[in-house]
């Protein structure tokens, strides 16, 4: 067997603080004991009397500093809820100020896939004001509600499926009235009905008239604006004890209020206890039940403003972020502009402090002149001089040999004549042209025997040839072919 | 103003923006930066092909000096064409200034027509001459050793049939010309 637990729900009534110790065991929720403290200075007394200590505690504070709203939102994440709600609550809340706590809950998907979120808001200045009453106490940390929420819940935990389609819980209190329409599981209508409007000096019960007016005028309207009508009013609070109550509501409103009633809560004082029931149903947590909601009212500003912050700071990192890009890829830019704009302007200084030439100097082109220069090597440049040729001829002869003429050519040699006093002086003059090698060929063209002043003698002609130059022949046979001109005489 | 705006327009909003402002910042930025940067790019072109010229023409007109001396080393140089007619009258100047030309004994000195080649012009001296064979080897070395240069084309030398020890004969000199500017007759 499981063991069972305990949760305390706590219901601030004006001045009263009601309490609700329920014990939850796996199949059910019982309420084991309430208490009331009239005052705050009861309230150690009263807890410390209490059967058994509570694992878990839920506190409402009326609705009088609190607001209910039912938010249309696309489907997203939990986390993301959280943020859209906060944001969202800005602007669906009437309660504008920073000192205010909300808490939501999903109440199922619409028709058309969006989220149907039920936002809770109550002022946190009173709340806070009201929890201050548990500070000291031996109790855990409360969670926060309204007593709104508080009463659906009870209504759920008690009447469960067999609740009505649309219903209206009244709780009357000292303070004033608080109205609850229900349509299924959502909230459709919830007022503060305030009760200050009582003439004072009278016999305390001129409060009922106008309130059975107010909340005869806000069902009509309800029912006018939505078509529907009221199945059912349950009353709650302290106001079921009073005994003109009920009968005036009957009257005024032609439906026979019903007291939230269930376990523990079968006469008109139990249903004081029904926001105290409802806030300790929520604390019970997980149970046999059905699933009611939960909801834990809290500063939104500081989840806001902890987001903005975050944003903020987000945003701040990416801008510094940004500056930090542009003016790197400025400076490298500027630097990249610099560096042409000097470069640029060295080029140009230079470039003006050049001198212009103009084309070769005093107009002469270079190539032309290199191709005069070439080929006037070629032709000058003879293999064997007309002076080293004499050189050789005077130099290298025999002794018994002399020249008569000789003729030269620069391209093709000499032709030498001679007489020798011997017959082999012939030859040995060619022998020695050919030893000297400045001839490419050197031949004996003939030797003849002849008397010359009674003297006999061999006469003889050498021809020493030069091969001819086949590279500048060739060369000037190919420019020739390719300029269509040949060398050619011209009278000057 | 809270502006209601679902996700998906949200999403085309930011794209558009992002286009947007990358848009304008092509335009405003990236557009005259690049105009900018080309026309320091073409300023830079401009001034480096300038001073490639300048680099050129100075190479140019040291190679064209280099050339142009050694080329007066190997012919006489004339500005024209018109100006060629001077070049026999030269060449003979400079065979006459020939030291050793007044040891061998000319008889008869005569200028040839001036021929045009490819690339320069040859003219010619037709000179008949007598003396020892020590003093035409002498002249003949001179001449092959002249600036600008000459070449003995052709030569015939005898011995002469009175004088022992003399000879005589007749040789053929070309010199060489080059006309630097203008254009060269055709």
């Amino acid at each position: 067997m499981a063991r069972s637990r305990f949760a305390l729900g706590v219901d601030f009534a004006g001045e009263e603080t009601r309490l609700a110790l329920v014990e939850v065991s796996d199949s059910e929720l019982e309420v084991v004991w309430t208490g009331v403290a009239e005052h705050s200075e009861q309230l150690p007394k009263l807890v410390r009397s209490m059967p058994k200590r509570p694992s878990s505690l839920v506190a409402a504070v009326p609705l009088e500093g609190g607001a209910l709203r039912i938010l249309d939102l696309p489907p997203t994440t939990q986390e993301n809820l959280d943020r859209v709600v906060a944001l969202e609550a800005e602007s669906a809340l009437p309660m504008a100020g920073d000192q205010v706590a909300i808490g939501h809950h999903v109440l199922g998907m619409t028709g058309q896939s969006r989220l149907d979120v039920l936002l809770v808001a109550a002022r946190l200045e009173p709340a806070q004001a009201q929890l201050r009453r548990l500070t000291g106490l031996p109790l855990p940390a409360p969670a926060l509600t309204v007593s709104s929420v508080a009463l659906m819940n009870a209504l759920t935990e008690l009447r469960g499926a067999e609740r009505e389609k649309t219903c209206a819980i009244l709780r009357v209190e000292e303070i004033g009235a608080e109205l609850l329409v229900l349509e299924g599981a959502r909230p459709v209508l919830s007022q503060f009905v305030s009760l200050d409007e009582t003439p004072p000096g009278g016999s305390g019960l001129e409060w009922i008239g106008p309130l059975c007016v107010a909340v005869r005028y806000r069902l009509q309207a309800f029912a006018y604006e939505r078509g529907t009508t009221i199945d059912r009013l349950y009353l709650c609070g302290a106001g079921p004890s009073v005994p003109l109550l009920e009968r005036e509501l009957s009257r005024a409103l032609e439906l026979q209020p019903a007291l939230v009633e269930g376990p523990g809560f079968m006469d008109a004082d139990g249903a004081r206890f029904a926001v105290a029931f409802g806030c300790a149903a929520q604390a019970a947590g997980e149970h046999a039940g059905p699933p009611l909601v939960a909801l834990n009212l809290t500063p939104p500003r500081l989840t806001v403003a902890r987001e903005k912050e975050q944003r903020r700071h987000g945003l701040l990192a990416w801008v510094a972020l940004l500056a930090s890009i542009t003016i790197v890829v400025g400076l490298l830019t500027a630097s990249a502009f610099g560096r042409k704009s000097t470069q640029v302007q060295r080029a140009e200084t230079q470039a003006k402090d050049l001198p212009s030439i103009g084309v070769g100097a005093g107009g002469l082109q270079p190539s032309r002149l290199k191709r005069s220069a070439e080929d006037l090597k070629l032709v000058q440049d003879v293999r064997v001089g007309s002076a080293q040729a004499m050189a050789a001829f005077s130099k290298r002869l025999p002794e018994t040999t002399w020249l008569a003429e000789i003729t030269y050519n620069a391209e093709t040699g000499c032709v030498v004549r001679g007489f020798s006093l011997s017959p082999d002086g012939p030859q040995a003059a060619q022998f020695a042209m050919l030893d000297e090698r400045l001839f490419d060929e050197v031949s004996l063209d003939y030797r003849t025997e002849e008397i010359v002043a009674e003297q006999k003698v061999w006469g003889f002609q050498l021809t020493c040839k030069l091969r001819p130059k086949e590279r500048t022949r060739t060369r000037s046979r190919a420019r020739a072919g390719a300029t269509g001109t040949t060398g050619r005489g011209a009278a000057r | 103003m809270n502006l209601q705006i679902a996700p998906r327009d949200r999403k085309v909003v930011m794209w558009g923006t992002t286009f947007a402002v990358l848009l304008v910042l092509y335009l405003a930025v990236l557009d005259p930066l690049t105009r900018q940067w080309d026309a320091l790019g073409s300023r830079l072109n401009r001034a480096q092909r300038k001073i490639t010229d300048v680099q050129t023409e100075i190479t140019d007109a040291i190679e064209a000096r280099t050339t142009l001396a050694e080329l007066k080393l190997r012919a006489h140089t004339y500005p024209a064409v018109t100006s060629l007619n001077q070049q026999t009258a030269r060449m003979l100047n400079q065979i006459e200034s020939l030291s050793s030309y007044r040891e061998i004994n000319v008889s008869r000195l005569e200028g040839m027509p001036l021929r045009q080649e490819d690339n320069f012009y040859r003219s010619g001296v037709s000179l008949q001459f007598g003396g020892s064979l020590n003093s035409l080897y002498h002249f003949l070395e001179e001449v092959e050793t002249a600036r600008p240069r000459l070449r003995v084309e052709r030569m015939s030398v005898a011995q002469d049939q009175k004088t022992a020890g003399r000879v005589e004969g007749q040789m053929v000199i070309s010199g060489y010309a080059v006309v630097l500017g203008g254009k060269r007759d055709s």
